[in-house]
């Protein structure tokens, strides 16, 4: 049983439809802001002034007569259809291609002739979708192409992305993925997944399959929902708050689409936000709004960093914003530059080891990196070191006479040499400069080179180029 | 109300005259009283309704379907019975023949037009029908105005209809319903009566009170506490147990 006072504390995190009407959307919304949002078009211009990306408009219809003015063998084959002041989704076609008869295709394969297609423009002049079924205006716009990204993830249909902003601070994000059920459109109450996102690096978090609950995987496949990235996920946050900002707009939820040659555009401003956001992302508006409220925002970035230092999840990112330090695991995925080329690089997985001091890598892999030169040299050098000395003090004192370190180090690439006590005995070896690529941080080391092919990992990075990770023993 | 009365009576007003009066004033304080049970089904508890009028169009469809002429008396099964059979013949008419006709081209109003006039046939049916197999005359006796205010709600059903899906429109009005019904036992009872006669001005004060307590009124609606269970009933800080996707707030 869960007790009372937890669930006080619980609701008091919830945001309800009272209070976002009464503190939030009334006090923060300007009556000028809400015609903006309530009206695609002039939400089009108004962004396009403010140089915010916006999909392209193709026309734009009236009344009757416009309509009947209109070739509609003059629009493109793919194409979306919407009502300017449609709410909730509500009379929005998209069409994919066109047939050989002139019949354009939706989603779920229905076909649409010309004249379905004026009854469908005259519904939406009728106001059959808008606000008060006041008398409408169609609209006509370019289909956004999905990214890439989400080409898996998404049936027919481009996701959605809608960042909620407050006080100049996008305080909670949404993915919508459109699924068979919803029929490829990105609407939760049609049966579409909403995904959280994850403030801080753009990332799914929780997921709600439209009003059914939670979900771990993408209806039908094996795809996990959470750890989807966001493409351009800054530049989302800096559109949203710029959005919100032409528009008057204090509290807004603003809809993204992302273009697989544009990036984001933005292709909704709404006044009032949905509260199912708070599902999706299994965590409370209301909590975040009053954070987000007495603050003094000075300008976007300053709005971007907020939101991604106040609400950008993982526990982790709390931990490096305090400490400055990246947390990683015992087994790491890791990038080895190449010596001459940096973009050129070796993508693997490295051993975390703190109790060895020094990084080392594998022979073969330093070869490929291109520092074959500084290993023949080095073997060169050391080949004349016997084998019998076993003794640490004798080393010492041999490549001492022969002066090994310095005949070593007059090579560009070697930068130290260090001598290794093991099980298998004592071996003098040679540092390379190495450049590494941690948990997106680059890191300078010095790396032993030998023969590490028969261990699991070629790479084995020591305490000495961990200062600036903490390591977390339970991260896989 | 008293003093009022008591002033009229010096001009030489009839008792039926007075009567009268009282009647229009109960009649006319029930319809804030209706307002403000719908303002808290919708604010504090969180049922959803067709529009703002409907639960006020239903609840006095239902009070004038009660109304007994003869001794000026409400009949509350009388009304609710009458009331529900109308409601269920619209609400079921409505949406079947909204279903047979949804696929062809026209543009609304016709639609909605087509619609009720089956709505209309059918509760002329049902009178007969009600009449022969029943052999009872109540209702040819209806009220004619109730069963035509009854009858707008059809528009708001297929409305509704068009844009959202069928178990939604049911449940909202199911949720309408139930605010009517509620309304319709309030205002019905004698001591309701007695109270707005006899407290006329407590009576004002209170709803006044009681609709500023309801207009400020922030927190969460009861039905949101289901719609947000999952977020409002849970035991630990952390989530889904391994707390990856939990948010470091703790203050």
């Amino acid at each position: 049983m869960v007790s009372i006072s937890k669930i006080r504390k619980n609701s008091k995190k919830v945001l309800g439809r009272n209070e976002r009407y009464l503190e939030y959307i009334r006090p923060h919304n300007r009556r000028n802001a809400f015609k903006i949002a309530d009206d695609k078009v002039i939400t089009k211009r108004l962004l396009a002034k403010h140089d915010i990306p916006v999909p392209k408009m193709i026309r734009v219809i009236n009344s009757y007569e416009e309509l009947e003015s209109i070739d509609f063998n003059e629009l493109p084959s793919s194409f979306v259809i919407k009502p300017v002041h449609g709410v909730r989704g509500g009379g929005v076609d998209i069409f994919y291609n066109r047939d050989s008869e002139g019949q354009w295709i939706r989603a779920d394969k229905s076909k649409v002739s010309i004249s379905r297609l004026k009854t469908l423009c005259r519904d939406i002049i009728d106001g059959k979708y808008s606000l008060n079924n006041e008398q409408d205006i169609v609209l006509i716009e370019e289909r956004v192409k999905t990214h890439k990204g989400f080409r898996y993830h998404t049936f027919k249909g481009a996701p959605d992305i809608r960042i909620i902003v407050f006080n100049n601070i996008p305080v909670m994000a949404m993915l919508r993925l459109p699924t068979e059920r919803s029929k490829g459109k990105a609407n939760l109450d049609q049966g579409a997944i909403g995904s959280g996102i994850d403030m801080a690096v753009g990332k799914t978090t929780h997921s709600i399959y439209g009003k059914a609950g939670a979900i771990e995987k993408i209806p039908h496949t094996r795809l996990p929902v959470s750890g989807l990235r966001m493409p351009y996920w800054h530049r989302i946050l800096k559109y949203s708050i710029e959005a919100s900002k032409a528009a008057g707009l204090g509290f807004a939820a603003i809809d993204f689409l992302i273009d697989r040659d544009l990036g984001p555009v933005i292709v909704e401003l709404n006044a009032r936000a949905g509260l199912s956001i708070q599902l999706a992302n299994d965590t409370g508006l209301r909590e975040r709004l009053k954070k987000a409220g007495g603050i003094k925002v000075k300008n976007v970035e300053h709005g971007i960093r907020l939101s991604k230092d106040l609400f950008g999840g993982e526990i982790e990112e709390g931990i490096e914003a305090i400490s400055g330090k990246n947390v990683i695991g015992l087994i790491e995925s890791i990038k080895v530059f190449s010596k001459d080329d940096e973009s050129k690089y070796e993508k693997l997985k490295a051993k975390i080891d703190t109790g060895a001091t020094i990084t080392s890598i594998d022979t073969g892999l330093a070869r490929e990196l291109g520092y074959s030169e500084a290993i023949d040299f080095a073997d060169e050098n050391l080949k004349s070191v016997p084998q019998s000395i076993q003794d640490l003090s004798e080393v010492k004192k041999y490549a001492k006479e022969q002066q090994l370190e310095k005949k070593l180090t007059e090579h560009p690439d070697i930068a130290d040499t260090a001598i290794i006590k093991q099980s298998g005995g004592i071996t003098y070896r040679i540092l390379i400069n190495i450049e590494l690529e941690i948990s997106d941080r680059k890191v300078s080391a010095k790396a032993t080179v030998f023969d590490r092919s028969n261990l699991n990992y070629k790479v084995l990075v020591g305490s000495r180029d961990l200062k600036n990770f903490l390591i977390d023993v339970s991260r896989k | 109300m008293d003093t009022l009365i008591e002033i009229l009576r010096n001009r030489n007003l009839t008792k039926e005259e007075i009567g009268l009066l009282e009647n229009s004033f109960l009649l006319l304080m029930t319809l804030p009283i209706v307002t403000t049970i719908s303002g808290i089904a919708r604010y504090i508890i969180g049922l959803k309704s067709l529009s703002v009028y409907a639960p006020i169009v239903l609840t006095f469809a239902f009070y004038e379907l009660g109304y007994i002429e003869a001794d000026k008396s409400t009949n509350v099964i009388q009304g609710l019975k009458f009331g529900l059979v109308l409601f269920m013949i619209v609400l079921l008419v409505s949406t079947l023949t909204y279903k047979l006709i949804r696929r062809v081209r026209m543009h609304y109003t016709p639609k909605a037009t087509i619609v009720l006039m089956a709505v209309s046939i059918s509760v002329i049916m049902a009178m007969c029908f009600g009449t022969l197999l029943f052999e009872k005359k109540g209702l040819i006796y209806l009220d004619a105005f109730s069963v035509i205010m009854i009858m707008t709600l059809s528009d708001q059903f297929v409305s509704l209809l068009s844009r959202k899906s069928l178990n939604h429109t049911l449940i909202v009005a199911t949720q309408t319903l139930t605010t009517s019904v509620i309304s319709y036992s309030i205002i019905s009872l004698n001591a309701t009566k007695d109270f707005a006669l006899n407290y006329s001005l407590l009576l004002i004060l209170g709803l006044l009170f009681i609709n500023f307590f309801v207009g400020k009124f922030i927190g969460l609606r009861l039905t949101e506490y289901i719609r947000f269970k999952e977020l409002i009933f849970r035991d630990t800080e952390e989530e889904n147990g391994d707390g990856k996707h939990k948010q470091n707030k703790k203050k």
